[in-house]
């Protein structure tokens, strides 16, 4: 639950406490780097650009088109928050995109701002080819509360491990 | 009631089997072969009935608490193969997830399921392969309905 208020407070933060929130990846990019508890990360994997898209595509929609039902019980309280993730894979020819969104649905989950169909973005990947056949990836997500899927999409462009991030680890 | 305690109660459970817990009855001809390699997790194959109308009915569980387990499904049905991966912590509680697989067994074809979980990430893989030829090809996991 804690997780939940704090990514609550993330998106919030994102917007600024105010009422725009990025409404597609672009925005994002150009919001979310400065943004307090998000993160910017650039590497390189030693596959070309259409085997990282390929993964990509491949496992994006698998893995992360899911929900996650959270549920928290005290002695006064009951309360359930289901978490629905929208993964979105674009490829060009010069660049593949990977953009997640999440929006939770419960019993006293506060909307914040405006937030784009699908929930706010959390994380936005891009990748770029590099000479000899590597790629440069750069992720722009919250510097806590998504290191699976993170891991996974890294995984997924280095193809070291082509498994699903468990979301409830989050 | 404070997590930790509804974790030790979920660990007790799934430690002693779940005691009520309805296990699949198999067929003697094994042509699945559940290959399981977990790390900080336990894990089940649920077996359901898959119908035309996409209705499932549940026929019982597997565990898959050996490196290679085998399974009698029935050949020319479809069924609904449900992986699902508990793992529970005193600090975080518990928690699983699950992937669905659709599979209708072919005569003369046997299995392969592929079944990991590490750092929490987890794969399922499933292949179809010839029992005359050897040849083998991965099938689609998603569930199509």
């Amino acid at each position: 639950m804690g997780r939940i208020v704090s990514c609550a407070a993330v998106a919030a933060l994102l917007a600024g406490c105010a009422t725009q929130q990025p409404q597609n990846a672009e925005e994002f990019r150009k919001v979310a780097p400065g943004a307090f508890l998000m993160a910017s990360e650039t590497l390189e994997v030693n596959r070309p650009l259409r085997d990282v898209a390929a993964a990509w595509q491949r496992r994006a929609p698998e893995c992360l088109s899911a929900s996650v039902r959270t549920t928290s019980q005290t002695s006064t309280s009951y309360q359930v928050i289901t978490s629905i993730y929208k993964p979105t894979v674009v490829v060009g020819k010069d660049r593949a995109e990977l953009h997640v969104q999440r929006e939770f649905k419960g019993s006293g989950v506060i909307t914040v701002g405006n937030p784009p169909q699908g929930g706010p973005y959390i994380i936005v990947a891009d990748a770029y080819p590099l000479p000899g056949n590597r790629t440069r990836l750069q992720l722009i997500a919250p510097s806590k509360g998504q290191d699976v899927v993170i891991r996974a999409i890294k995984s997924w462009a280095s193809g070291e491990n082509l498994g699903c991030p468990d979301l409830t680890k989050q | 009631m404070p997590r930790p305690y509804q974790a030790v109660i979920v660990a007790l459970v799934l430690a002693a089997g779940c005691g009520s817990t309805k296990h699949y009855s198999d067929l003697p001809e094994k042509n699945l072969q559940v290959r399981s390699t977990l790390s900080g997790a336990k894990a089940v194959m649920g077996v359901h009935k898959l119908d035309a109308r996409c209705a499932t009915e549940y026929e019982g569980v597997v565990d898959l608490d050996r490196p290679l387990v085998e399974v009698g499904l029935p050949p020319g049905r479809q069924s609904l193969l449900v992986f699902e991966f508990y793992s529970s912590s005193l600090l975080s509680g518990s928690s699983s997830t699950k992937k669905e697989a659709r599979l209708v067994p072919r005569p003369g074809y046997r299995y392969e399921a592929r079944v990991s979980y590490k750092d929490a990430l987890y794969g399922v893989d499933l292949f179809e392969i010839d029992s005359r030829s050897g040849a083998r090809r991965e099938l689609e996991t998603r569930r199509r309905c």
